[in-house]
């Protein structure tokens, strides 16, 4: 604390020197200063959303794509109306998409849960070791998603470690394989985002009273018992934000997939953000991939507004 | 407290289990990075660890070239690695000094309370479903495969991690601190220079890391908006090939150079790693 | 629905030692030091003033002024005199062709690059991108607008694409001014229609040719002699086993040898690519054959024909054909299609003729390029019997071709590095190369005996003999999304997803929303131009 009052005496203005110009005025003005403050933050969010979302409406509308040879503002001459949306709802392609998506959030989030949560358990005691242990069973979280698809990548080959470990013939084949590509990516997925789910319900676990715990052992329940009763209800916000957070970041997996296989085989692993990167770049056929951004943008901030409604209610 | 012999047995057969998966992948990413070509494959047998252990890999993907092969690299390494670096830093310093200015001023002076919310929802949406709008934007300003075009998104995207993060270091200090300065005369902003930053410096530098591994990890962005010159490790790892077939031994080097800094880092900051990923929901 | 295989076998293993094995063999004992080569006179033959120098024969890759290379250097340097050329070019290449280009072909030979930096002294930069990406990094590029490049190369077939987006450079006015040899008529194309397929785009010079993708069949000639293979063949199908004529006897061949082992390990019959992306052009060869002359996939009205009887039964032959195939080979590339011949693994192949370069024949230091050195063959493209007549149908999908980015502000010197690089000599030489994507197509190729001893003698007239018969796969504007679109589709009858009448009956869907979308710019009068393209010659049965 010496520290800091001394930080307060020197941060006293030296004497009568202070210029008096526009700049110390808002120096002096908590409010003018704290417009300042988040003008740059303003200044970046309106770059990437005003322009954007305007931009998009506006190709929405039309069936303007590069191949015409036409700017981006030239658009209007294949003013289309409401086509593109109505493509939308009937695009077969886009709704398997978005079904894969979902399966992938709907296996791998509650398997990292349910893994994340029972790692945790065996970490909230003390143990010899348990630092270097805990370390080691972060790791995954930290390495870039691009190069986990490729560790995975060679994994999964039909001569790579996998088969070999399990005793299975070259030939069997994961990424190649109609039903198996997806359980890869999905494995994949849970080796990298367990660590977070246990990092994050840990921290949970750790954060409900002590004195509750104790108490709870005092009445002679097993583990079990007292994790069941006591910790998990008192960790429910917590819970909730694991699940949340992962469920986000499993929508918009692209990196892992993309690198393991591409979508394949077929579009056997095409999820939403792939099914945009074609449509984008191998078809690209923009005034679609604008309306179907748009729509995404949309149902997501309902929900996300949604969600935080209701959180509030729960919380008056 | 007293657990029995067999449960300390079974939790530690359980945490070996999940720290062998956890380890399965990784070494075999480790031990390719120096393996030769003959040993890539399980066609001659699979060896966990390289017979012939060799740095030719590394050799490769920093000169080029390298003894056992003919096929050449049009570029090195050090290309993407400097693009790497350059992007991820000047992202993280523009998200980090966005961020930091524009939660101070939300906690103190509550200017724009909804700014909270908003930055949030920049993490909602996948990327590729604004992404044309970005790259024509980004294009008419000459920004596409350019240091400062890659920072400026990476700035963007990260900063509601540096946000959230400094929004609870500065919770985090008594409101006392700063009054007591004020009535000592301070104007607000040498308030904030001189005795809120001092204050949170422990609080910045995890901010400043965490944001930089962010911007490290990224791919998407990277393969959208640049061509040649700014190419990115990951993206460099990926597009890694030759006129025949995998050089698994080359993307298993590139992924080791790339893995290994977010990992150093992440540990070094372990202890805020939860506040962070949960933008501050959560300490530990 | 899975996909019925044959009882396990250890084929991907096999497959990928040879993956490897194709590693080494273009890496490790391509280029090796040439010790005994001696030393020839680096100075030019009589009458030339330029070309490379250094090995036996150089003489016939070097020029002079009146000749297609020598035209486009003494263009070069009027630009350079007039102040109007620039110190370096960027060209964007497929990763597996960089090589073709910087490095000389043996030891001791200029290098084609080295050849025009000295000669003109302008650098060039090459980036690569893998070479199934490429034309995305093209498009990329061009809807950015960032101009990173002064050349793009990928596809053919996407030049529609690219001039639509008014991405590429009309090249008619340089070709008039510096009049390159590629049709000429001893040395270049063989006939005007080809020039006019592989160079123009809607009757303007857009492509330049870098490749010629007409899929070629391979066959192991060292299998189907073997005593004991004919006799088994006799014995289940009650005649002699030869090289297949149509498809039928392809799809006939391809069922005899799955399961089988002749000693080499278990065989499938089916060489052919079935992946995404790769597998297409299989598809389309053997559609193109389902009526005589031929099968048009679009009719005279530019309607799509695809699920049309024919159209569907054509699909169900091809879905049918990947039972035969090896496992894994939805997920092949090319390479790996290589390599399941080269391992004896699948007796026909119709594919890049590159496969003979780097699979058939010795490396330096004697030993063999693959399990199928020797043993390799070419044959006829195959067809269908109509009365007394087989209409052979190859396809031309793919091949490498060079664009001129209209972002580029040297357009002129851009044009005279390609037209140095494509005509018959300099082009040539790149084809001596034991490495690289580019392959050959112009007549001037096939004579010349290091092509042949790369490409092997056996194929020198199959090749031409197969570009005579291949009709060209679609390229006009929206060609990417149609075939995208379709190569889904058949993904999906293949994985088991669709019936083969539901897929051709979706990509039929799709494919005419898209002619809907852009009939405004001109898509039909495009196909019908390709339609005018396609060859008609047939051969007796």
């Amino acid at each position: 604390m010496t520290d800091v009052t001394a930080n307060i005496v020197s941060a006293a203005p030296a004497g009568s020197t202070t210029r008096r110009g526009y700049w110390s005025g808002v120096a002096r003005d908590g409010r003018k200063l704290g417009l300042w403050f988040v003008a740059p933050t303003l200044v970046l969010l309106l770059f990437i959303v005003i322009f954007p979302m305007g931009m998009q409406l506006y190709l929405s509308a039309t069936w303007w794509t590069p191949l015409d040879g036409t700017p981006w503002y030239l658009a209007f001459e294949s003013f289309n109306g409401g086509e593109n949306y109505l493509r939308l709802v009937t695009d077969p392609g886009l709704w398997s998409a978005l079904w894969r998506t979902v399966l992938i959030m709907a296996v791998a989030v509650p398997v990292q849960f349910m893994l994340g949560l029972g790692l945790a358990f065996l970490f909230i005691d003390q143990f010899p070791g348990r630092k270097i242990f805990y370390s080691i069973l972060l790791t995954p979280m930290m390495i870039v998603p691009a190069v986990v698809g490729m560790m995975f990548y060679l994994l999964f080959q039909g001569t790579g470690p996998i088969n070999n470990t399990f005793g299975l013939p070259a030939s069997f084949s994961w990424l190649a394989d109609v039903n198996r590509a997806m359980i890869s990516v999905i494995i994949a997925d849970v080796w990298q985002w367990t660590p977070l789910m246990f990092l994050i319900l840990l921290a949970g676990m750790l954060g409900v009273p002590q004195d509750q715990l104790l108490a709870a052992r005092l009445l002679g329940g097993s583990n079990w018992q007292n994790f069941r009763k006591i910790i998990l209800p008192r960790m429910k916000p917590v819970i909730a934000i694991a699940l949340v957070l992962r469920s986000v970041e499993c929508f918009k997996i692209f990196d892992l997939i993309y690198i393991m296989t591409k979508g394949g085989p077929g579009v056997q692993t095409e999820t939403i953000s792939l099914y945009l990167y074609k449509q984008t770049f191998a078809d690209l056929d923009w005034s679609y991939v604008a309306a179907i951004g748009l729509t995404i943008l949309l149902v997501l901030s309902l929900a996300a507004a949604r969600g935080l409604a209701y959180n509030a209610k729960k919380r008056a | 407290m007293t657990s029995s012999f067999r449960t300390v047995v079974l939790k530690y057969a359980l945490v070996l289990l999940a720290c062998s998966i956890v380890i399965y992948p990784l070494l075999w990413m480790v031990t390719m990075a120096f393996k030769p070509v003959a040993e890539w494959t399980t066609g001659n047998g699979l060896t966990w660890f390289p017979k012939n252990p060799t740095l030719q890999n590394f050799e490769y993907i920093f000169f080029g070239h390298t003894a056992g092969l003919a096929v050449s690299l049009d570029r090195t390494v050090i290309g993407p690695l400097t693009a790497s670096l350059v992007t991820s830093i000047c992202g993280t310093v523009l998200a980090v000094v966005a961020g930091t200015l524009s939660s101070y001023a939300v906690v103190r002076h509550r200017t724009l309370p909804s700014l909270a919310i908003s930055v949030l929802q920049l993490r909602l949406f996948p990327p590729l479903a604004v992404m044309i709008p970005v790259m024509v934007m980004w294009a008419f300003i000459g920004a596409i495969d350019t240091w400062w075009g890659l920072s400026l998104i990476y700035g963007i995207v990260t900063l509601p991690f540096a946000f959230w993060l400094m929004k609870t270091f500065f919770e985090e200090i008594p409101v006392e601190i700063e009054e007591a300065a004020r009535v000592s005369g301070s104007s607000h902003w040498r308030v904030f220079y001189r005795i809120t930053l001092p204050i949170v410096k422990p609080g910045l530098a995890t901010c400043v890391l965490f944001v930089f591994i962010i911007n490290w990890s990224d791919y998407l962005l990277a393969l959208l908006l640049t061509q040649k010159n700014w190419v990115t490790l990951p993206v460099f790892m990926s597009t890694l090939n030759s006129a025949m077939g995998e050089m698994y031994g080359m993307k298993a080097a590139l992924g080791l150079i790339a893995a290994i800094p977010p990992v150093v880092l992440g540990l070094l900051i372990q202890k805020h790693l939860v506040r962070g990923l949960t933008f501050g929901a959560l300490k530990q | 629905m899975t996909i019925s295989r044959p009882p396990m076998a250890p084929s991907r293993r096999e497959l990928l030692k040879g993956s490897a094995a194709a590693l080494a063999a273009t890496g490790l004992g391509g280029l090796g030091s040439f010790v005994t080569t001696p030393v020839f006179a680096s100075e030019f033959a009589p009458g030339m003033t330029g070309g490379p120098t250094g090995f036996e024969g150089a003489e016939r890759f070097q020029y002079n002024s009146g000749m297609s290379e020598g035209r486009a250097i003494e263009g070069i340097k009027a630009l350079q005199a007039a102040g109007k050329a620039p110190k370096k070019l960027t060209i964007l290449l497929p990763d597996g062709t960089i090589d073709q280009i910087s490095k000389p072909f043996r030891e001791g030979a200029s290098a084609p690059l080295d050849v025009w930096k000295r000669e003109t002294g302008i650098e060039i930069e090459m980036i690569g991108a893998p070479v199934g990406d490429v034309f995305k990094k093209v498009m990329q590029d061009v809807t950015t607008g960032s101009g990173s490049y002064d050349i793009y190369t990928g596809p053919w077939n996407s030049t529609g694409d690219l001039v639509a987006s008014g991405g590429a450079v009309d090249c008619s006015e340089f070709v008039q001014k510096y009049q390159p040899d590629w049709g000429d008529p001893e040395r270049g194309m063989s006939t005007e229609a080809l020039v006019k397929l592989l160079y123009t785009y809607n009757n303007k010079y857009y492509p330049v040719a870098l490749d010629g993708d007409f899929l070629t069949w391979y066959y192991l000639r060292g299998i189907y002699e073997k005593p004991a293979v004919q006799d088994a063949f006799m014995k289940e199908m009650g005649r002699e086993l030869a090289v297949p004529n149509t498809w039928q006897e392809v799809d006939d061949i391809s069922k005899f040898f799955t399961g089988k082992d002749f000693g080499n390990g278990t065989m499938y019959g089916n060489g052919c690519l079935m992946s995404r992306f790769w597998g297409l052009p299989t598809f389309y060869m053997r559609l193109a054959s389902m009526a005589f002359p031929n099968f048009y996939f679009f009719n005279e009205d530019g309607h799509p024909n695809l699920n049309s009887d024919l159209g569907v039964q054509c699909a169900e032959e091809h879905v049918r054909s990947l039972a035969w195939s090896p496992p894994d080979a939805l997920n092949f590339t090319f390479a790996e299609g290589w390599a399941s011949m080269w391992n004896l693994q699948v007796p026909n192949i119709a594919t890049y003729t590159a496969i003979a370069k780097f699979g058939d024949g010795y490396k330096e230091d004697g030993t063999p390029k693959s399990r199928a050195t020797g043993m390799m063959d070419s044959h006829a493209p195959v067809g269908r019997r109509f009365g007394d007549k087989i209409n052979r149908r190859s396809i031309l999908h793919y091949s490498i071709s060079g664009w001129i980015s209209s972002k580029s502000p040297n357009a002129e010197a851009a044009f005279l590095f390609l037209q140095w690089l494509s005509s018959t000599r300099t082009f040539t030489l790149m084809m001596a190369s034991p490495t690289g994507y580019f392959d050959p197509m112009q007549q001037a190729n096939f004579r010349e005996p290091l092509v042949a001893s790369n490409y092997k003698p056996y194929a020198m007239e199959t090749i031409p003999y197969t570009i005579a018969r291949s009709v060209p796969g679609l390229n006009f504007g929206g060609q990417t999304a149609m075939d995208n679109a379709l190569d889904e589709e058949l993904q999906a009858a293949l994985t088991g997803q669709k019936t083969a009448r539901e897929a051709m009956d979706a990509a039929q869907g799709k494919w005419e929303q898209i002619i809907r979308r852009q009939k405004s710019k001109g898509i039909l009068e495009a196909i019908k131009a390709s339609r005018d393209t396609w060859t008609t010659i047939v051969d007796p049965a």
